[in-house]
């Protein structure tokens, strides 16, 4: 091949895959940008077809009426980080436990285990619903946080076993040799040689479950009242019988977006490494 | 120190077997190397020995007590990884005194062991740096260092030079002999580079298909190789293989093979004409290989200067020799040479089973 045909050849690869991810970036990012600039607009200005863009259409008072109602927003945030800071620890202690056993210990059919685990995954969360409802009332954790712990943990855990599973099987073992030569027992191997270099994975299904267990509605509908109320539930609230309050919900939808936005953005570095580790070397 | 027996250790991976009835007795304090190609077993005997892997069969004896069960703490070995194995998030004295950290030792304790260890492997600068920002040669002192400071029984080097290039791989042989002399502590070393385990050995176990095919000192292996296969993975060029037939005309006994013949002294002759011994395979290393006024035509077909000595294979109807002459000499392809084979280095071989045939004069 000449080398003009090559650049050309180059050229045109480039061109696709930037054109590519510039309609992905778009089709992502168009709903939240949609949803900040909504935040900001009267509602008459956006039920209005096409929406009213002009200057004078911009206001604050979607937000100034959300804080107004700053108790039960306080409480949804507080109810939502109890269970959405929980379900993560939780899913950390125990996936990264047992994805280290099925990746390196001698568990009794640990590949179909694994493979189980995996198959939870392909259910859709409405298919356990009920059964998840019966069993949280048979132990009175309906409208509680261990309760909604507890159903987040059926969903994000699996996700955080996966991805950590494929970290943990990309170490060296000799590694972990070098460590049972020094004298270390499995534990200590995991807790002082593991866990210390596994940090990108880590923060990254950290990062995921938060995310997870934050934005969940589906569970959170179904299994909480009033001591449990979630944000997704209260941003909900705002549609009323006979008017919805678009522009008090999108606002509220806009705060509810904050603490995964920040996190992400801190976290960055960690999530593309912890990602991309799990997904070229698992 | 410790003595290290292996009797008839088996191991097996589902159908694979590597290891096939190792034996081997090391002494208290000596340097072995386990030797051989990709597969051979080496690595997995010397796991089996760790007690990294368990045994399928067989006995392994530290100082005359079986330790099949022991974890590879209480054998009391201390092992280097062939990719080094340092923890990447520890300090090279972090890494140095990680096990004594296991073992709860006090601090101080710990503090100045790692000091001295560094200062025995010349790694004191560098006690503060990341595994990651050290050169190969320094990572590998690092692994050296985290084995020396447990003070065990037996060292065990899993190819460890592999990943260095050549001059650092020739002066870390130099400072590994330099600290077993120092030590005296019993070390088991695998490589598949035959160059490094004659330089650094006491004894060699060369092995082949998960078993051991000889163990000898360097000078047996390389001189009395026990088969064809030991000759040829010794010694480089390889040892040169010649298939023909002892034939005796006149009290005269000479080795034939395709158009040429090289004469063999009487004693040897005598004692290859028996009954299955008419055809053999002859092996001769180049060093061995002489041209001289007479003995059989050749013609000159390869010719290698490489500095102190230079390799020139000449070829003739039904055979190709390689002999090795000193210094710098020029041979054009297609001058014509005489060869005649020194008889102290001709090595005689059973055809079938490749089992070397004991010569008198062949041994050296």
């Amino acid at each position: 091949m000449s080398p003009s045909r090559r650049r050309w050849r180059q050229l045109l690869g480039d061109t696709v895959v930037i054109t590519g991810l510039g309609v992905f970036v778009i089709w992502t990012l168009a709903p939240i940008v949609w949803m900040i600039l909504s935040s900001f607009l009267f509602q008459r200005a956006l039920i209005t077809k096409p929406p009213n863009l002009s200057a004078d259409s911009f206001t604050l008072k979607n937000f100034q009426k959300v804080f107004e109602a700053s108790d039960a927003l306080i409480n949804a945030f507080t109810n939502s980080a109890i269970i959405a800071g929980g379900t993560t620890l939780i899913a950390l202690a125990l996936g990264s436990a047992a994805a280290y056993a099925l990746a390196r210990l001698q568990v009794p059919a640990g590949n179909r285990i694994a493979l189980m685990v995996l198959a939870t995954q392909m259910f859709p969360g409405i298919v356990i619903i009920i059964p998840l409802f019966i069993v949280l009332t048979r132990f009175k954790l309906i409208d509680t946080h261990v309760g909604m712990m507890a159903v987040h943990l059926s969903f994000v855990l699996p996700i955080v076993i996966w991805i950590l599973k494929g970290f943990f099987e990309a170490i060296p073992r000799d590694l972990e040799r070098a460590a049972a030569v020094d004298g270390a027992t499995t534990f200590q191997t995991f807790r002082l040689v593991v866990l210390p270099i596994s940090l990108p994975p880590l923060f990254a299904s950290a990062v995921f479950a938060f995310i997870e267990s934050w934005n969940d509605f589906l569970f959170a509908v179904i299994m909480t009242r009033m001591n449990t109320k979630t944000v997704p539930i209260l941003i909900s609230e705002f549609q009323g019988n006979y008017q919805t309050a678009f522009g008090q919900m999108l606002a509220a939808a806009t705060l509810a977006s904050l603490p995964v936005i920040i996190i992400a953005i801190i976290f960055r570095r960690y999530i593309l490494l912890g990602f991309s580790e799990g997904a070229i070397k698992g | 120190m410790a003595n290290v027996q292996l009797i008839d250790i088996t191991k097996s991976f589902g159908s694979f077997e590597a290891c096939r009835g190792v034996n081997l007795t090391i002494d208290d304090g000596e340097f072995v190397t386990l030797l051989g190609p990709s597969g051979c077993g080496k690595s997995t005997t010397l796991n089996l020995i760790a007690g990294l892997e368990s045994v399928s069969g067989g006995q392994i004896l530290m100082d005359g007590k079986v330790v099949n069960e022991l974890t590879p703490f209480e054998r009391d070995v201390a092992m280097v990884f062939q990719n080094y194995a340092l923890y990447p998030q520890m300090s090279v004295a972090e890494n140095i005194g990680f096990s004594l950290r296991l073992r709860r030792r006090p601090k101080a304790e710990i503090q100045q062991k790692v000091r001295a260890v560094a200062e025995l492997l010349e790694l004191e600068p560098l006690l503060h740096r990341l595994p990651r920002e050290l050169s190969g040669g320094q990572q590998q002192r690092v692994a050296l260092g985290r084995a020396v400071i447990r003070e065990p029984k037996v060292f065990l080097f899993d190819e460890p030079f592999s990943n260095l290039d050549a001059a650092l791989r020739v002066r870390m042989r130099v400072e590994i002999k330099e600290l077993h002399q120092r030590l005296g502590i019993t070390s088991i070393f695998v490589t598949h580079d035959q160059e490094e385990a004659m330089s650094i050995s006491d004894r060699i176990a060369i092995m082949r298909s998960g078993k051991i095919e000889q163990f000898g000192s360097p000078e047996e292996v390389y001189s009395r190789p026990a088969s064809v296969y030991v000759a040829q993975f010794i010694g480089s060029p390889r040892t040169d293989l010649l298939s023909g037939t002892i034939e005796c005309s006149e009290g005269q006994h000479r080795f034939q093979v395709g158009g040429g013949a090289f004469a063999l002294p009487g004693e040897i002759g005598q004692r290859l004409t028996g009954p299955n011994t008419g055809e053999v395979d002859l092996g001769i290393r180049a060093e061995h290989v002489i041209f001289s006024g007479e003995g059989t035509p050749a013609t000159v077909t390869i010719c290698q200067p490489i500095g102190p000595s230079t390799f020139v294979t000449a070829a003739w109807e039904g055979g190709t020799l390689t002999a090795r002459l000193a210094g710098i000499v020029r041979y054009e392809v297609g001058d014509r040479v005489h060869i005649q084979l020194d008889p102290a280095g001709v090595l005689f071989f059973d055809r079938e089973s490749g089992v070397r045939i004991e010569t008198s004069t062949a041994a050296t």
